[in-house]
């Protein structure tokens, strides 16, 4: 196309670095590793190890040293649950730590002695729960279960007694919990892993490859690579942007295939929450990744040698992760740190992006995310065009020095 | 004395030492990266509980007892009551703009219904989007709910002639009594703190070799390389490797630092072990550096394949989510990744206390990893000297 036309417009402009890039990016097996592989495999990856959603049935050892029918109905609740299984029953304590320290069961819980006589009489009785702690969901699965259980008892317990003083059956489970409290997790409510975890971890995954990858292909003004231009040195300043919006559009391209691979695909074969309308999801979308990008080709344009792209930015993945909130609270983390972590797009449009996706919220929901994207998008865009414009002036007026220093 | 000075190890050492002085990548795989990665995972989990998330109140009852309600779910740190409002649709959404995690409903007659002793229904609303944040909004109103209804049951039992001990037991027959082992504090800041800070280490770690190792070939320096160590491969690699692993160990002593004197995490076991194993992990993390370059020949694509290699260890270590929750052939996936096994000598030997016999298993599976290293110095040395391997990429 250069050599067709002396003089490209800017349309022409555009599409000549729009293929420069595509063709760049396709000849570079390190860069389509990142820009197009990471997607394929890092969700697929994290998907497989994630891919039994919820703990169930984790064996835990009940000691019943009471051994009465009272007892073994609460060893039975125990074990119809469906998070633990009774699969040990030792006779001792001291029994059940060997077990435990054998790993062959995750936790214990103790019945004491005379268990059944107590809750007759209108004694209390204590169930021990030791639980291990070393691996937090383990002990959150075996304790919450534990305790549903016992409240479960309990209030059985309570209606026999009310039904005892004289009450009906009714009245006595009035009486017995006040507060009828009834809880509703909205939104996932089997509380499953990968589906809480994915969604997220796909979007951070598919900032940071175009961060990287972006740097991977190198600044437009790095020291190894020919400068991409193709109009004269006079001329320059009417590429800055044909050239930006040509390397743009070779990205968002490419996040589109990503995106039908991540964000649909994926979504689809693991069965993750997918409630919201996919043209919200790309309106949202949209503005994250030219963010995304116009950040990448920004900050390409300080890295010296093209690795250093991986170097500088890869150990901020996991950091990026846990800062938008995705499976640590970021009401746990430092203010600062949080206002920090704004800078990366991610940090907001992932929990606008989760509304959607796992809440099935509509656009309306996600306004003030959608803008502040824009927002960000537009500063991002306008201080990497303004950095172009420096650079050329600067390049431009070196070289007319030195053109004057030859000639005088 | 004059040979130990002329030894061929020092002059690569020398050697090293000046291409890590003049390249600014190699300082920040060294110094700044590290230290930024730890210092910002130090700051995320330092806190380590969430505190004061945010929940609403729809009251639609307006009585004192409403109103104590609310004081009480307000009063629990876990959460703070944000927004309240007689209308459920408009702190619906809330919800759904993500101003709040959970809404309890105090519906109308509330009081009355309850003095009259007619079931009182209150429904409560929990944002299950993210399942941390879920179960901690969850845990904390149902335990005040359920506490605010044993005082009212309470009540009104001693209002029928029961002592407050008889009351007690008519209201919990059955109590239970929770016994936290290795992790007394149930610290979900510790748990991840520690993997992903010793993470951040070991990708510092293996990036810098592969770096290292790998701008060698980029640059085509392999033969002076070889020329300084004495056309010994060995002695090329240990060369290298060593001024890394010494800044490595020492940021591994910061971890622990900050982990066991500034967290308090406890040391059950043996530190001595804990010691050994992250300077070994360490250096197989740094041999694994030299095998993948020796086997692409190609710094990037080293950089790239590796890392993401290093980012899974996170997944497979079964720290996030449990081994036994993952599926038979995702299980054995887990035993490729050298992280695996550090993670399970730190909750031995850190959280649990388990005798030593129990964590050198593990350590031993970390040693065969070294064996992979070895076993490409061979072609790492072939080529070093084979301008045909140099300068890609």
């Amino acid at each position: 196309m250069k050599k067709n036309t002396a003089n490209p417009n800017s349309i022409e402009l555009i599409a000549i670095h729009f293929t420069k890039e595509l063709k760049a990016i396709f000849s570079d097996s390190g860069a389509l590793l990142i820009l197009i592989g990471a997607l394929l495999i890092y969700p697929l990856v994290y998907s497989f190890g994630y891919f039994n959603e919820t703990l169930t049935d984790l064996s835990v050892g009940v000691v019943d040293l009471d051994q009465t029918t009272t007892s073994r109905k609460y060893t039975g609740m125990l074990d119809a649950t469906q998070e633990i299984q009774v699969t040990y029953k030792p006779l001792s304590l001291k029994e059940a730590e060997e077990l435990f320290l054998a790993n062959k069961i995750n936790g214990v819980i103790l019945i004491p002695k005379d268990f059944q006589q107590d809750v007759v009489s209108g004694r209390q009785a204590n169930v021990a729960v030791y639980a291990d702690g070393s691996y937090l969901l383990k002990y959150k699965t075996m304790y919450s279960a534990a305790s549903v259980v016992n409240s479960y008892f309990n209030g059985g317990v309570a209606v026999k007694h009310y039904v005892a003083e004289g009450k009906s059956l009714h009245q006595a489970k009035v009486a017995a919990s006040p507060l009828s409290i009834q809880s509703h997790t909205l939104y996932i409510p089997t509380g499953a892993y990968g589906s809480f975890i994915m969604p997220g971890m796909i979007l951070i995954i598919i900032q940071q490859t175009l961060l990287i990858g972006i740097g991977i292909m190198g600044g437009t003004f790095s020291e190894s690579k020919a400068s991409p231009f193709v109009l004269p040195e006079q001329q320059r300043y009417r590429e800055i942007l044909p050239h930006l919006l040509g390397r743009v559009g070779a990205y968002l391209l490419i996040s589109a295939f990503n995106i039908c691979l991540a964000v649909v695909l994926v979504h689809h074969w693991f069965h993750y929450p997918d409630k919201g309308y996919m043209s919200d999801i790309l309106m949202l979308l949209f503005p994250f990744l030219l963010a995304v990008i116009f950040f990448g080709i920004g900050l390409s344009t300080f890295l010296k040698h093209r690795e250093s792209a991986i170097v500088f930015m890869m150990f901020l993945s996991p950091i990026a992760l846990f800062l938008s909130g995705v499976s640590w609270p970021v009401n746990a983390m430092p203010e600062w740190l949080v206002g920090l972590s704004k800078i990366l797009p991610g940090t907001t449009a992932i929990p606008a992006y989760l509304r959607l996706r796992t809440m099935g919220v509509d656009l309306a929901h996600v306004k003030s995310e959608t803008i502040s994207l824009y927002l960000q998008a537009a500063s991002y865009a306008a201080l990497t065009i303004g950095y172009f414009f420096l650079r050329v002036y600067i390049d431009r007026r070196n070289q007319n020095r030195a053109a004057q220093q030859s000639v005088g | 004395m004059q040979t130990l000075i002329n030894h061929p190890i020092l002059s690569v050492i020398k050697r090293e030492a000046e291409r890590i002085r003049h390249n600014p990548a190699y300082r920040f795989l060294l110094f700044g990266g590290p230290l930024i990665g730890i210092l910002l995972l130090f700051y995320i989990f330092q806190q380590g509980v969430a505190r004061d998330l945010p929940v609403a109140i729809v009251d639609q009852d307006n009585t004192p007892l409403s109103m104590q309600i609310g004081h009480a779910i307000d009063a629990s740190p876990d959460v703070a009551v944000v927004a309240a409002t007689s209308d459920l649709s408009e702190a619906e959404g809330w919800m759904k703009k993500g101003l709040v995690q959970g809404i309890v409903v105090l519906p109308d007659n509330l009081h009355k219904n309850i003095l009259q002793g007619i079931e009182s229904p209150v429904p409560v609303y929990i944002n299950g989007t993210n399942v941390t944040v879920a179960g901690i909004v969850q845990r904390s109103l149902l335990t005040t709910l359920t506490t605010y209804s044993a005082g009212i049951q309470l009540k009104k039992l001693g209002m029928t002639g029961n002592n407050h001990e008889q009351a007690m037991v008519r209201v919990m027959p059955v109590s239970i009594q929770k016994h936290v082992l290795f992790n007394p504090y149930a610290n979900y800041g510790y748990f991840l703190n520690s993997a992903m800070l010793y993470l951040i280490l070991f990708l510092f770690a293996f990036m810098s070799s592969v770096y290292s190792f790998g701008n060698e070939l980029k640059r085509g320096t392999g033969l002076s390389l070889l020329e300084a160590s004495g056309n010994s491969v060995r002695l090329a690699v240990a060369g290298k490797a060593l001024p890394y692993t010494v800044i490595f160990a020492g940021f591994a002593m910061l971890i622990a630092y900050l982990l066991y004197v500034v967290e308090g995490m406890p040391v059950n076991g043996s530190f001595l072990l804990l010691f050994i194993a992250q300077l070994i992990t360490i250096v197989v993390y740094q041999l694994l550096g030299v095998m993948i370059v020796s086997v692409t020949r190609n710094m990037r694509l080293s950089l790239s394949i590796g890392g993401a290699y290093l980012m899974m260890s996170v997944t497979f270590a079964g720290l996030t989510f449990p081994m036994e929750g993952m599926p038979a052939l995702a299980r054995a996936a887990t035993a490729i990744f050298p992280f695996t096994w550090w993670e399970k000598i730190v909750i031995s030997q850190s959280l649990r206390g388990a005798p030593l016999r129990e964590a050198l298993p593990y350590l031993c599976y970390i040693l065969v990893f070294m064996l992979l290293g070895f076993a490409s110095f061979k072609s790492y040395k072939r080529s070093l000297s084979n301008p045909d391997h140099w300068g890609k990429l």
